[in-house]
């Protein structure tokens, strides 16, 4: 509607954000799995999510909810970017692609006549690090023809790859990669988080990495990855549950593993040997500052710490990133966050320069700040708030079918099983200031992190730009 | 070059891909078969999906209070959250007359300088981490906030506050002008926000009110006094302009209860509401000049701005809108194919309709690569032209679509709380939110040529370009004229 203005930006994952259950069933209508009651708070119905797996290894998560006539339907894999074999870059994306070109009973693009016959609102393809998605949402009474259609991915797509689809496949995934190459700094600072043999590391020039890639290489990364016992369908709106599970058993009960079994990529977590930076030079409009530590996993103790902290720098409280850095002029945005996927976890801090501000005043605010949050007293006065901040984006994210149907796959690929929403709140209910003070001290310190900046240069006028990493003391 | 160069200069990129060529293991052969699982009857044909629902949208209840306010609810008991927002009608993008970024600026010092019955300045409450959000749009002026329903009773108090002038402090102006400065130069940092901006002055004329930032210019805003924001905020904030929404777990009488002694005290100067005039477009006898941006990148992104209907046009706009959703928004759609039919020259072309009252601009936009640029444009331009004589027979597939993303966009308060206030700030009754499917289903073919005629012509469009000169200018040229600006740092 127009211009908000405001700044700040949440980046924990999303996946693993836990806050307080301040929960209890009201309803008689309802048939709740659990409950929390704390005073004066609101008081909720709570389904339980129902996980099973079906003998082929698919794990299935069907999670009822009548409030919107809709079902978001979402298959995930463990063929992400981070299972491709060493030199084959873009792979699992171009192969992802592939799925859509046609299979035994669809023509290429009848995926998507299909979708669109029953009215699907969005879908698509969407190849992370760790997983392939496919997801659709469709009106309630349609969602047998996006299980119909993901059982057709599965099991019956591999025979139809064909020569002429993967080259036009090819070239559009290379434009693709050229639309998303302004972000130059931000491939830089992943090279440099994720050292060479990572799998999390990028390529150096990714769209040539796609236009060496063949026909034979996406087959194979289908056959190895696209296969029940590696896989994880999800289920989210308003379907009656004995009809969804027969039809989940229909379609998906009868497909089979090919041969051989999909062993998850492994890597040592990084460490900061010292004081790093980065320095990467090219045509921006804008300056940019990255502050990044080693952070625990998701398993950690610690790790809700870290994810308050991160909310309090996010928010506008004493700890406020924003008050210290864009109302006084020095920045255009700013964030903090916690990015934990399966193989890495960092702490992360980003500025986007103010024009005319110094990098230099930026990152000496940003260390203050950093000091500040090991004061116990401080720490104290904004932990309620981002307790209740993210108690409500935790309601926030529920509302939204999709984003709940993500949450469930990646509890399942990370946890095994779904989590209960009381017991992600429960962590951040019992993290105390003190904790996260220790926190702070433990991973924020300042002769372990990397520094990367994005500094305009003009005369840079590649694609790559230019960088320099040092490791200092 | 000499042939010898030639051959050396060869001979090096030979090398140099070699080098460069990634070092990999080769993959084993793949394993039979191919397809393990065994075929069935039920799989020789997709389910056939059912028509979609006609009623995609909750209930809406609305109440009128004596002043004229009003408060609209959506109930959805158990969901734990309740998301609000209040419209000011007529408070938004102010007239030509007006400095631009005084809504802007009033709509600020409203959220920020009013303060609560305990001296509180409602800028430093912040509830469940957030404050009162301050938007300002074509149509009005937008302030939201979203709790838990255990706050409700702190927040819908706290958002009606902005309708009184209760903290419009004379003393304090100083400061808050510098504080809004800042975050006027940020919104205009950004490419996009200038391509939009550039195209609407080849449109309408650099003067004209839709062309300024809807925020201002740190030039503009600076010169704007005290008494200038007072009198915007007198003249436009009156009850019988404002509404206040919200949808979550919460009930009507319950948001009546906690707003009406504030929002039932709020005066209604009285008079017309005010309604702007639909922008006339400049006048054009083919392609006007294109107006291109200078980026020092390796892509060109360009956008296509087409104006169109208001949503006072009713019907007519919501075709305007399914006819852009046929072009653009999904890999399929004409333009797409138009443009990738040979060979693949854009991974994809978006399309939106930003839409007020009285008019609309659709955007298409898309990235190529320099050598692209030209074939790119044509080809989307000729399937512009081609929509005009098409039997546009995918209107059915199109219509369902836009129903269940209204729905699914809807199943979060807070989205379904901006769709109502974009309805409300543009006059139009909660009933045709309501009945939408309705409205969709009287569109056919024929309205959707008679629109395409009217609105997608190549005489009312404004092609802009985020592009580098060096490579890009040639391309832009066969097809226009080529105007080149800076990009404008704040």
């Amino acid at each position: 509607m127009g211009v908000v203005v405001a700044v700040g930006r949440w980046r924990v994952s999303l996946a693993f954000v836990i806050a307080l259950s301040w929960l209890q069933v009201a309803s008689a209508e309802a048939k709740p799995s659990e409950s929390s009651a704390e005073p004066n708070h609101v008081t909720i119905v709570q389904r339980a999510a129902l996980h099973y797996r079906l003998d082929n290894g698919l794990d299935v998560v069907l999670d009822r909810d009548p409030a919107q006539p809709i079902v978001a339907v979402l298959v995930s894999y463990g063929a992400g970017s981070s299972y491709e074999p060493a030199g084959y870059h873009e792979l699992a994306h171009l192969t992802e692609h592939m799925t859509f070109t046609g299979s035994r009973h669809l023509p290429n693009g009848g995926m998507y006549r299909e979708l669109a016959r029953a009215g699907a609102a969005t879908f698509n393809g969407v190849t992370t690090r760790d997983t392939a998605e496919y997801y659709a949402i469709v009106p309630a009474r349609n969602a047998a023809v996006p299980l119909w259609l993901e059982s057709e991915r599965m099991a019956f797509t591999l025979e139809r790859f064909a020569s002429d689809a993967f080259a036009f496949e090819r070239a559009r995934v290379r434009k693709e990669i050229l639309q998303r190459a302004g972000s130059t700094f931000e491939r830089h600072l992943q090279r440099t988080l994720y050292p060479e043999g990572h799998p999390y590391r990028p390529s150096g020039d990714p769209a040539e990495a796609a236009d060496s890639l063949e026909l034979s290489h996406a087959a194979w990364f289908f056959q190895k990855h696209y296969r029940p016992d590696n896989a994880t369908l999800v289920m989210v709106g308003d379907f009656v549950l004995p009809r969804a599970r027969a039809a989940v058993e229909r379609y998906f009960g009868p497909i089979r593993n090919p041969q051989g079994h999909v062993s998850p990529p492994s890597a040592a977590p990084r460490t900061f040997r010292g004081r790093e930076t980065l320095l990467v030079e090219s045509w921006t409009i804008q300056g940019r500052l990255a502050v990044v530590w080693a952070a625990p996993p998701r398993s950690a103790g610690d790790w809700p710490a870290l994810a308050l902290l991160a909310e309090m720098l996010d928010g506008e409280g004493e700890l406020s990133l924003s008050r210290a850095l864009v109302e006084r002029g020095l920045a255009d945005a700013s964030s903090a966050g916690l990015e934990t996927e399966s193989l890495s976890s960092f702490f992360r801090i980003d500025v986007s320069q103010r024009d005319g501000a110094s990098l230099d005043a930026i990152e000496r605010s940003i260390g203050a700040l950093v000091q500040r949050s090991q004061l116990v007293d401080v720490v104290s006065r904004d932990l309620p708030e981002a307790r209740a901040a993210m108690v409500r984006r935790e309601l926030f994210r529920n509302e939204d079918y999709l984003l709940r149907a993500r949450r469930h796959a990646e509890d399942v690929r990370v946890f095994g099983k779904v989590l209960p929403r009381s017991e992600r709140l429960r962590a951040l209910r019992e993290v105390t200031p003190v904790q996260i003070v220790e926190a702070a001290r433990r991973y924020l310190t300042a002769g372990r992190r990397l520094t990367a900046r994005h500094v305009h240069d003009p005369e840079v006028r590649t694609r790559a730009g230019v960088a320099s990493h040092e490791v200092g003391p | 070059m000499t042939s010898g160069a030639r051959e050396l200069a060869l001979i090096a990129a030979l090398l140099t891909a070699i080098a460069c060529a990634p070092r990999r293991e080769p993959l084993p052969p793949l394993t039979e078969p191919l397809t393990p699982t065994p075929d069935a009857p039920f799989r020789a044909r997709a389910p056939e999906p059912e028509p979609v629902p006609e009623r995609l949208l909750p209930e809406i209840r609305v109440e009128v209070l004596p002043n004229g306010a009003t408060i609209a609810v959506v109930e959805r008991p158990g969901s734990g959250l309740v998301a609000l927002s209040l419209i000011i009608r007529g408070a938004g993008r102010e007239p030509a007359g007006d400095p631009a970024g005084l809504s802007a600026l009033t709509a600020t010092l409203a959220s920020k300088r009013a303060r609560l019955t305990d001296g509180r300045l409602l800028a430093d409450v912040r509830i469940d981490g957030r404050r009162v959000m301050s938007e300002v749009g074509d149509d009005g002026a937008l302030f939201s906030l979203e709790v838990r329903r255990s706050a409700l009773n702190e927040a819908v108090p706290l958002l009606v506050q902005t309708t009184t002038d209760i903290g419009f402090e004379r003393k304090a102006f100083a400061s808050d002008l510098a504080e809004h400065l800042d975050r006027v130069a940020a919104a205009s940092h950004s490419a996009g926000a200038q391509l939009r901006q550039t195209a609407l002055e080849g449109l309408y004329g650099a003067d004209h009110r839709l062309s300024r930032f809807v925020v201002g210019s740190v030039k503009t805003v600076r010169t704007i006094s005290f008494d200038q924001a007072k009198a915007f905020r007198d003249r436009y904030y009156r009850a019988s302009e404002t509404v206040l929404i919200a949808a979550g777990d919460t009930t009507l009488a319950e948001v009546r209860t906690l707003a009406e002694p504030v929002l039932g005290g709020m005066p209604d100067a009285g008079g017309a509401s005010r309604i702007e005039a639909r922008p006339r477009v400049l006048p054009s006898k083919d392609l006007r000049p294109i107006r291109a941006i200078t980026n020092g990148g390796a892509m060109a992104s360009l956008m296509l701005v087409l104006p169109g209907p208001g949503m006072v046009d009713g019907v007519e706009f919501w075709a305007f809108q399914v006819l852009i959703a046929m072009l653009a928004e999904q890999p399929r759609t004409r333009a797409n194919a138009a443009v990738n039919h040979d060979q693949v020259r854009t991974y994809g072309i978006g399309g939106t309709v930003h839409a007020r009252y009285e008019s609309s601009e659709a955007i298409l936009a898309f990235s190529v690569e320099p050598e692209d640029v030209g074939e790119t444009l044509e080809a989307v331009l000729a399937e512009l032209d081609a929509m005009q004589r098409s039997s546009l027979d995918e209107l059915d597939l199109v219509r369902s679509q836009f129903l269940t993303g209204l729905a699914a966009s809807t199943s979060r308060n807070e989205a379904l709380v901006a769709l109502l206030a974009s309805w409300f700030a543009r006059r139009l009754p909660a009933e045709s939110a309501m009945a939408l499917s309705e409205t969709f289903a009287e569109l056919d073919p024929a309205i959707l040529m008679r629109t395409a005629r009217a609105w997608l012509r190549r005489d009312r469009l404004q092609i802009v370009a985020f592009a580098p000169p060096r490579e890009t200018h040639a391309e832009l040229h066969e097809l226009a004229p080529v105007e080149w600006f800076r990009f404008q740092l704040p």
